[in-house]
């Protein structure tokens, strides 16, 4: 097991004294001169440094309707309101990107957006246990909602046990059937960022793991048992009233073929002596430990990631020598400042967020055209499927349509329209799912489907257009409510001009039927399913 | 952002900013690592020509076993043995060759039927597993390969045919990796229900919709230009293909009302049943690939009583799919291969079910010109291990290959710039033609 020992050193030491010194300078700051983020200047010093010895010019900031558009797209998984980007746009402090992110993090749109996000990390999109997964997100919530640090998140994912019902976390085992290899393979692809499921079967091809390492992972996870207690409902028909996760200690793994089972062992090599019903606390101190150099590594990267189009280790799970870091000593840094301020995942986001470096614009110049690498500007990011398909509810004013509706209907409907969006564009693995690349079946959904038609519908009595066209009477508000709904901003001089000429020489008798047609197109642009 | 995932630094930006070809770059990295790889690709073996023999199929028809599906309880049946399990073995139409009892339907069929019992692989992981048993290469985390379905869609396309070459039925497919977007798996959520979204709303016509999407084009231009690395062309040619499909008489082939309802009972009348049904409509009105799902064969507990039932769904469709196309005279060119992502533990577990088992499990093979009526390659009496004739995945796929006249040694050009090969170290197994 080679591939420990590198990073280790440098930041175990350090760690410790420079923990004090980094607290007292971050609240000195705080308070001298209102909220300076050190942070977010050394991020944009590391960073525009690189851009300069590769000798390419960033790009200028974003507008502020592209910045709005963007820190809602990636803060709540959707495009903001009419009123949000009005309000905001008309705004003239200097400090209002700062306001927006610092209430955008921790709102309620927040909390439902990055409950999805963790829950799709952690068991994937597959929804055939709905118990299973609102167990889990129900837990996720709440760890979100009271900003749990990151590292007794996932000590009490991995250490779970007792009811699932009081204990939500438990779901995440219970997803992967309490399946040992199963469990070593998801646990150390998302909390170490280490590809070692191809261990399973085989020794790493390109890395220093070998199946000893894989197994000996997975033996921290076979101790755990499932109980199912039952009670009798009225109709005098059994049912599940708990499940509970209990620790043995009979449980043991093999490599296949052998018959000599695994002990557990850590990462580095050493065995676990912990008895076997205490392992798997043993394994996620081992795994939070301070000089554990793959913890905070892969977490600030998998955040750096979402927020910035890339991260610095691609793939997200590809740690280790075949995939260096672009930027290593930034993820260092940005690991370690990660722990000293107590693993909190908010203020890593804020830190990120009002960086020069994220506020980018993502329109290329000459010199940085081809640059995917050293963030010269905002790489563009096609939406998920679920932001395209929450941005689509924002725009088509579905809510307002099926005002009638009572609020579970409108649940109901709403994820059965996400269900059949997801499987459309399901690539069938676990990762983001974009919308963008498209297929045909979502493309017809596009052109014929009942969301965007009924709501681009001139007659579609409160659809958005019949809503628009109603209350503005003007062509040139109409198409400001038009652009500012789908693209939240307001239309181009160009734009408006073209329109003008498609006016002229469509066909149509009727006005409406044009505005039909750019309510279609800007729903189905580029810009729409982009995140730029 | 995530075509260039994951290349080394110097590497990517030379690639990109000195805006070579993708061929160009074969020659200035040769020192690579990239390099490398072109080389050992070109000293690879080419394969080997089977005289005397054409490739006849033009169609593919996958049923893919999700989760994994016991070999020992279908088409590897050890009676008498520890690990049997409960279910007995029967003689089927080809002499010599048992089933698990559960296939009474197929084993009428099995002259037509070519099993390999000796399929081996690496990845006993379902994610790796699956990805694997789709795309010929196990995952690599930088390049994204093309699900088979896409390569026979890429190879055998038609430009005039107006419905997708390839679709797939139950389940979601995997992408057509860095082949065109246009080979995308179509998916079919149920077949049991109408396509959704195949008619145009009220007022709007072929003429509007054009005029439409000329507005499309022209408003998002300007973006586009402005955000290097994206091309409006992929997003026009998906709605192009979308607005041919709306337009199509061949649309009717995915319409099961159109069949006699003693035909959809014979197949099942379930989701499994209408998806191979379809898949022969399919295969009929000229899609060139079908895959049809059947979910649910990852038993690690109670897996005598899941597979029961998972067989009774099963018989009916693939012993009348078979059937059908034979009567049809479609069998000979459609090749019908059913596999899962690997198979199952011979052993028991505790809690009466097998586990993940890639080391020597069965797949089945009949139609496109393969000789039915046979066994390839076997394991040995407790199942644990493969005796002769170890099969890869690989081998699988040239054969496929082969079957449709698809070259397995062409190379496509993954995003980021690498020389892929159809397939990668892959034999045809000569005895399913011989």
């Amino acid at each position: 097991m080679k591939a420990l020992s590198q990073t280790q050193g440098n930041l175990s030491n350090s760690v410790l004294i420079f923990i004090g010194v980094n607290l007292m300078l971050w609240n000195f700051i705080t308070s001298a001169e209102g909220r300076i983020w050190s942070g977010t200047k050394h991020i944009d010093r590391h960073i525009n440094a690189r851009l300069k010895e590769e000798g390419i010019k960033p790009s200028k900031q974003s507008s502020d309707a592209e910045f709005l558009r963007r820190v809602h797209l990636d803060l709540t998984g959707k495009i903001p309101t009419v009123e949000a980007v009005v309000s905001f746009l008309e705004d003239g402090s200097k400090d209002k990107r700062e306001k927006k992110i610092d209430e955008l993090i921790g709102s309620e749109l927040y909390l439902d957006y990055w409950t999805r996000l963790w829950s799709n990390w952690l068991i994937g999109r597959d929804d055939n246990d709905r118990e299973q997964r609102l167990g889990l997100e129900g837990w996720i919530r709440e760890s979100l909602a009271q900003n749990m640090p990151y590292n007794q998140f996932v000590t009490t994912l991995i250490t779970a046990e007792g009811s699932v019902e009081e204990n939500g976390a438990g779901n995440y085992l219970l997803r992967y059937d309490l399946s040992p290899v199963d469990l070593a393979a998801h646990t150390s692809r998302l909390f170490l960022g280490l590809p070692m499921q191809c261990a399973q079967c085989h020794d790493h091809k390109t890395e220093a793991w070998y199946q000893e390492d894989f197994y000996g992972l997975a033996a921290f996870f076979a101790n755990i048992r499932f109980e199912r207690i039952y009670e009798m409902d009225e109709d005098g028909e059994e049912r599940v009233a708990k499940r509970i996760l209990k620790n043995v200690s009979k449980g043991s793994v093999y490599i296949p073929g052998t018959h000599e089972p695994i002990p557990p062992s850590f990462l580095d090599g050493k065995q676990c002596t912990t008895p076997a019903t205490k392992q798997r606390h043993a394994l996620s101190k081992w795994m939070t430990a301070k000089d554990n150099p793959y913890f905070c590594h892969a977490i600030v990267n998998r955040i750096w990631a979402h927020f910035m189009g890339k991260g610095f280790v691609e793939p997200l799970d590809g740690f280790g020598e075949e995939y260096p870091p672009s930027h290593p000593k930034l993820l260092d840094w940005l690991a370690e400042d990660f722990m000293i301020h107590r693993y909190d995942l908010r203020y890593l986001i804020r830190t990120l967020l009002n960086t020069k470096a994220y506020q980018r614009t993502s329109e290329t110049n000459k010199s940085n055209q081809y640059d995917d690498l050293y963030y010269s500007h905002a790489y563009v990011k096609p939406l998920t499927a679920e932001q395209f398909f929450y941005s689509m509810l924002e725009s088509t004013g579905f809510e307002r349509l099926q005002k009638r509706r009572d609020r579970g209907q409108l649940e109901n409907m709403k994820r059965r329209y996400l269900e059949r969006f997801l499987f459309l564009i399901d690539n069938g693995e676990m990762e983001e799912i974009e919308a963008f690349s498209g297929t045909v079946p979502q493309a017809l959904m596009m052109i014929n489907g009942s969301l965007v038609n009924d709501s681009g519908h001139h007659k579609a009595r409160g659809g958005l257009l019949h809503h628009i066209l109603k209350t503005k009477r003007t062509k040139r508000a109409r198409l400001d409510q038009i652009y500012l709904t789908i693209l939240s901003r307001y239309p181009r001089t160009s734009e408006r001009s073209y329109f003008d000429r498609y006016l002229r020489s469509s066909l149509y008798r009727n006005d409406v039927l044009a505005y039909e047609d750019l309510y279609w197109s800007l729903l189905n642009s580029a810009e729409f399913a982009l995140n730029h | 952002m995530k075509t260039q995932v994951g290349r080394p630094a110097s590497e990517t930006s030379n690639f990109r900013q000195k805006g070579v070809s993708r061929r160009n770059f074969l020659t200035f990295g040769v020192s690579s690592f990239l390099g490398l790889i072109a080389m050992q690709h070109l000293q690879s073996s080419a394969l080997t020509s089977l005289e005397g023999i054409a490739a006849r199929a033009k169609h593919c028809i996958v049923l893919f076993m999700n989760g994994g599906a016991s070999q020992l309880d279908t088409f590897d049946p050890k009676p008498d043995t520890l690990n049997a399990g409960p279910f007995a073995a029967i003689p089927t139409s080809a002499k010599g060759i048992q089933f698990s009892e559960h296939l009474p339907l197929l084993a009428e069929q099995a002259h037509h039927l070519s099993i390999i019992r000796s399929m081996v692989s690496r990845e006993g992981n379902h994610e790796r597993a699956r990805y694997l048993l789709h795309t010929g290469y196990a995952p690599t985390g930088s390049v994204k390969h093309p699900t088979f379905g896409s390569i026979a869609s890429h190879y055998l396309n038609d430009e005039d045919f107006e419905l997708p070459n390839c679709v797939n039925i139950n389940a979601p497919a995997f992408s057509s990796g860095f082949l065109s977007a246009e080979h995308d798996p179509f998916v079919v959520s149920d077949p049991m229900k109408p396509i959704e979204d195949l008619e145009y709303p009220p007022q709007m016509d072929a003429r509007r919709f054009e005029q439409r999407l000329r507005m499309l084009t022209d408003l998002e231009k300007d973006f586009l230009k402005k955000h290097a690395n994206r091309s409006t062309e992929a997003h026009q040619a998906i709605y192009k293909k979308a607005d041919k499909l709306i337009n199509s008489p061949h649309v009717k082939a995915f319409d099961l009302s159109d069949e006699p309802i003693a035909v959809r009972e014979a197949y099942g009348m379930n989701q499994f049943g209408d998806g191979c049904l379809m898949a022969r409509r399919l295969v009929e009105a000229g899609t060139k690939f079908v895959e049809v799902s059947l979910d649910g064969w990852d038993t690690h507990t109670e897996n005598f009583d899941r597979v029961k039932s998972l067989l009774e769904t099963l018989d009916p469709a693939f012993s009348m799919l078979v059937k059908d196309l034979a009567d049809r005279d479609l069998l000979d060119e459609t090749i019908v291969l059913w596999i899962g992502e690997f198979g199952r533990t011979p052993k028991i577990n505790e809690n009466d079910g097998r586990d993940h088992f890639p080391n020597g499990w069965s797949v089945v093979l009949a139609g496109g010109g393969i000789r039915g009526g046979q066994v390839i390659g076997s394991t040995d009496a407790d199942g644990m291990e493969v005796l002769d004739r170890p099969v890869s995945v690989p081998d699988l796929f040239a054969s496929l290959c082969f079957s449709l006249g698809i070259d397995a040694e062409d190379q496509n050009y993954s995003r980021g710039g690498r020389p892929i090969r159809v397939v990668n170290d892959g034999h045809v197994i000569k005895e399913l033609f011989a």
